[in-house]
């Protein structure tokens, strides 16, 4: 599983949060906000899940819910 | 049998404190749902003065949470800021509740973005769980009569903007 965070502010915030969170998986940069862009994003948090071809299979724009998350790790590791 | 009237009559008070409380003829319950009277907050704008929902009452209010990091949330500001200028004399008027930032972050980019409608700040960031936000940006669009008559989470386009402001603006 891999979960790329891509964040709107300063690298500087962002590593303090990065750091008081624990958070160990990786966090790119978007600073011109053309991930932001390109998915036509329309609020933040937004969740986009890649199956392991590369297709999207799913986004949530908003919170997710830690059941809701679980679901679909599981669902798309099953797969395959 | 006096148990039973000063019982009674500690109720009738209590019946006349909450019809009291409730407001003028306004029925619907308080509430975070579109339908029903939106929940009043109170937050201390950036020039410090204490501002509440209900301060607002007989206008149009556009309740926008925000935060400075947030990429769609400085896309819409501007369209927000051109509908206040465009409709402020209608009796419409946009209240920014900015999300979990301090003063000294959110002063520079009002600057910036040359917003002249109140910016309010809650720091911890208590209207997001009021509401039960999912997300950021969010807007509230409240009526005349204090009624909530839009939840909308994500960026709000120029054209979404006029689409709810037309049936509630003369």
């Amino acid at each position: 599983v891999n979960v790329p965070g891509l964040g709107g502010d300063t690298k500087e915030s962002a590593l303090d949060f990065i750091a008081e969170k624990g958070i160990t998986f990786p966090v790119v940069f978007d600073e011109g906000g053309h991930v932001y862009q390109q998915y036509e994003v329309r609020g933040v948090p937004n969740t986009i899940f890649v199956d392991r071809n590369g297709v999207i299979v799913s986004n949530y724009p908003g919170a997710m819910e830690a059941e809701q998350l679980e679901d679909q790790i599981r669902q798309l590791l099953e797969a395959g | 049998v006096n148990h039973w009237r000063q019982l009674a009559g500690i109720l009738l008070i209590l019946a006349v404190m909450a019809v009291a409380c409730s407001g003028p003829g306004q029925g619907a319950p308080q509430g975070i749902n579109t339908g029903q009277q939106a929940r009043d907050f109170t937050f201390e704008t950036l020039d410090g003065r204490q501002v509440s929902l209900s301060d607002h009452k007989g206008k149009v209010v556009l309740v926008n949470l925000w935060a400075t990091w947030c990429a769609p949330c400085r896309d819409e500001i501007p369209d927000l800021e051109a509908a206040y200028q465009a409709h402020q004399d209608e009796g419409f008027i946009v209240l920014g509740v900015n999300q979990g930032e301090t003063r000294d972050a959110v002063q520079p980019f009002v600057d910036e973005f040359r917003m002249t409608y109140p910016v309010l700040l809650d720091e911890q960031g208590e209207l997001m769980k009021i509401y039960r936000g999912q997300g950021l940006p969010m807007s509230l669009i409240v009526d005349g009569d204090g009624v909530l008559r839009v939840r909308h989470v994500g960026y709000l386009t120029a054209a979404q903007l006029d689409d709810h402001l037309a049936p509630l603006l003369p």
